[in-house]
């Protein structure tokens, strides 16, 4: 039974693999989280498991190409049944970095994303998507 | 966005970082790693004021910590609790060089050349070896 439903407008961001865009993006996700009322440390969280997801898929899925795009999506989703609210964050890229050599620091940037997040989920049906969620407690914006 | 040597005591090395350490930042700082060790007897890597630092970031102590290994010169890494990058250097257990201050992370350099060092002597300039 799916009992979890959307609040509030979506965060949506395309960004060139050449990760020029990074640090603007982090912001503007610290911000879309912040106008959510999302607190300040879980807001620091989702935006290092984002930041960790998004590096992994422009390195490993798209080889830096600036013409690649690394897709990033955040809602914030009630789950009904729980009474709890989460914050969901997916990060897309067409390449499947599971099959690259793995490296030190893949392995420490998903330690990373593990630590901070409730669940990190990975789908490679179509390319790569890393799904991160994170209970919230929010208050004011 | 920089990490640069500052004055400071003779004796150590003081990297100060600013701004954010992450994928797109580091390389170019690994760009400039052998200048900013060039020689250096003892290193101190100051990210108090660093307002991100993720894998990338550790990748560069990583590095620091291992050429400082590698040519015998004490390392410790500057990292107040509550600042950005004290979390993420504690989720995967690199805190072993971690100090909560300049002050503290001097003094454990200090500790470690002069252990170092021939007779027991102070650390400071070059010395010639015991007879």
């Amino acid at each position: 039974v799916l009992l979890a439903s959307w609040t509030g407008s979506a965060f949506e961001r395309d960004l060139p693999a050449d990760l020029t865009s990074l640090s603007a993006v982090r912001r503007d996700l610290a911000g879309w989280l912040r106008d959510r009322g999302v607190e300040d440390e879980a807001r620091h969280d989702v935006v290092l498991a984002a930041s960790e997801a998004m590096t992994n898929a422009a390195e490993h899925g798209s080889g830096g190409l600036a013409s690649a795009l690394v897709r990033v999506r955040a809602h914030v989703a009630l789950d009904e049944g729980e009474g709890a609210e989460e914050v969901v964050v997916r990060v897309h890229d067409e390449g499947r970095w599971r099959e690259d050599r793995p490296s030190l620091e893949r392995g420490r940037g998903l330690m990373i994303m593990e630590s901070l997040m409730d669940e990190v989920a990975i789908d490679e049906r179509h390319g790569t998507t890393v799904v991160l969620r994170r209970r919230v407690h929010r208050g004011q914006p | 966005v920089s990490v640069d040597a500052i004055g400071g005591p003779a004796d150590i090395r003081m990297l100060v970082a600013v701004g954010e350490l992450d994928i797109v930042v580091v390389p170019r700082v690994l760009e400039r790693f052998t200048a900013l060790l060039a020689g250096a007897t003892a290193v101190v890597l100051d990210v108090s004021a660093v307002t991100f630092l993720d894998s990338s970031g550790l990748r560069l102590v990583d590095r620091l910590a291992r050429e400082c290994g590698g040519r015998g010169a004490p390392f410790r890494v500057v990292a107040p609790p509550g600042c950005a990058s004290r979390r993420v250097l504690e989720i995967v257990e690199m805190t072993a060089s971690v100090m909560d201050d300049r002050l503290a992370a001097e003094s454990a350099v200090r500790a470690e050349l002069s252990a170092r060092a021939p007779r027991g002597g102070v650390s400071g300039g070059p010395r010639s070896p015991a007879a």
